[in-house]
């Protein structure tokens, strides 16, 4: 009783300070851009400009258009660019959260609502693997042929609807979802599951040099044999850990949503591409 | 073989197997840098030479509406030709040389700039369906070059990081992995001129 209580009062201290250090980094990730939305959502109504139901209803359209075709169009609305310009306050929304897949198919509509005292901004920036598509000249038109009029009315969901059909239009049959066909999952597994019978089998030899040990009461080239299977084991341990948590940027949860909700963002990558206007 | 004989050679072994492992992952990973920071310097050169390739349309384009200009536009022709006569060798990416490149560009830029305050006076020329394409294609390009610029800067510097990190700098020496050069913050001939009345 005394043991289990004092294990986990160590065991809260050590995620006390892991909490800590996760929030620090979520600190000083969140001073430029916001946080990666968790869960994943592709409409981040941080301006509280959309109602509810509009939100829902974009967001609806959005997941459905990224599960058929896994171009993923992300809405993002704030109140301050943080000194930035719209521009570059999306760029880094994209290639930081990761908008698209591995061919980098992400696009990010920004908008900063007019005030009383600042003009309104938007920026739409596309991927890599957007730009054939939606050029600057287009991405141009979009903006004032489609959004900033019906900004200027007030009608914010109006505007990005419009933008986003009008995008989802031009990618049309640029790139198709691949969810079903997981050629590198498999790689992933079958990977993992040697590694696995690797540990499993020095884990074997380990137990059986400890009984060598045991019944020959001693020797010292046992427990070196010992020493080194552990830090074979050990090493290979943290290799397993690092490679798991790089692939999770990557993957994100792509191939694991299934049912209904976005299943996250691809990791994909922005060059800068497209442009912004105000009103 | 007496016991203490196999413990030194295993212990040999081992050392020589360590050794062995640092060297290569060292010079392994000055390889994947390297190769990163020159594939982003390709990047570079790409978003760079996409502006050139803008800027015969654009001087046509302002050429029709804007008959005063001529000054702006040779400035912009000259700049031009100037920028994309000065290359970097991608094997190297020389500080001096990266630092050159990036005067010439900047100065296109400003040239560039120039224009683009000057043509404000022209209304014709601004709502010509043509000319508003080319701006926001300019528009999108300045932008790539922003980010592709902070890209190479960001890889240069993990390699740079990366070579001249003790001990590792001893391969980095045995084999010749140089220092790259950085683009420096812009230092006013990339901001805009203001307009004077």
């Amino acid at each position: 009783m005394m043991m289990t209580k004092h294990k986990t009062t160590r065991w809260d201290k050590a995620s006390l300070i892991l909490m800590g250090l996760l929030l620090f980094a979520n600190i000083g990730f969140a001073q430029k851009i916001p946080a990666r939305p968790n869960p994943p959502r592709l409409v981040n109504d941080f301006a509280n400009i959309l109602t509810d139901k509009q939100e829902r209803a974009l967001e609806h359209k959005l997941v459905a258009y990224s599960d058929s075709t896994s171009t993923q169009i992300c809405v993002v609305t704030v109140t301050s660019l943080d000194g930035t310009t719209s521009d570059d306050f999306a760029y880094q929304i994209g290639e930081k959260w990761g908008v698209g897949t591995k061919n980098n198919n992400g696009v990010v509509i920004l908008v900063k609502p007019k005030t009383a005292d600042e003009l309104g901004d938007v920026s739409i920036q596309v991927g890599y693997g957007m730009e054939p598509y939606i050029t600057d000249a287009v991405n141009y038109g979009i903006r004032t042929k489609e959004m900033i009029p019906a900004f200027k009315e007030g009608d914010y969901y109006k505007g990005i609807n419009n933008a986003v059909d009008a995008i989802i239009g031009l990618a049309s049959g640029a790139y198709k979802s691949d969810r079903y066909a997981k050629g590198d999952d498999g790689d992933e597994v079958l990977g993992m599951l040697v590694g696995l019978c690797f540990i499993a089998f020095l884990l074997v030899l380990l137990t059986a040099s400890g009984k060598g040990k045991n019944g020959k009461g001693g020797s010292g080239n046992g427990s070196f044999w010992r020493g080194l299977l552990w830090g074979i084991l050990l090493s290979g341990n943290g290799h397993g850990g690092r490679s798991g948590g790089s692939s999770w940027g990557g993957s994100g949860g792509g191939s694991w949503g299934s049912s209904g909700g976005f299943g996250g963002f691809g990791g994909g990558h922005f060059g800068g591409g497209g442009g912004s206007s105000k009103w | 073989m007496s016991k203490k004989s196999i413990i030194t050679i295993v212990i040999i072994v081992v050392v020589v197997l360590a050794v062995y492992l640092w060297f290569k992952s060292g010079f392994n990973n000055m390889v994947k840098k390297q190769e990163a920071v020159q594939a982003q310097w390709a990047q570079v050169e790409n978003v760079y030479q996409r502006r050139a390739d803008l800027i015969p349309n654009l001087v046509a384009t302002v050429k029709g509406y804007a008959e005063h200009e001529q000054s702006t536009l040779t400035a912009v022709i000259e700049a031009r030709a100037k920028a994309t006569s000065i290359t970097v060798d991608p094997s190297e990416l020389d500080p001096e040389d990266i630092a050159r490149f990036q005067a010439a560009q900047d100065q296109l830029s400003g040239a560039l700039s120039r224009l683009l305050v000057s043509v404000e006076q022209y209304p014709d020329l601004k709502a010509n369906e043509n000319f508003l394409a080319l701006q926001s294609q300019l528009e999108g390009t300045e932008n790539r070059i922003t980010v592709e610029r902070q890209k190479f800067n960001e890889r240069a510097m993990e390699y740079n990081q990366y070579i001249r990190m003790f001990p590792r700098n001893i391969i980095a020496g045995m084999f010749d992995f140089e220092k790259v050069g950085y683009f420096k913050a812009q230092a006013g001939a990339e901001t805009a001129p203001k307009v004077e009345f």
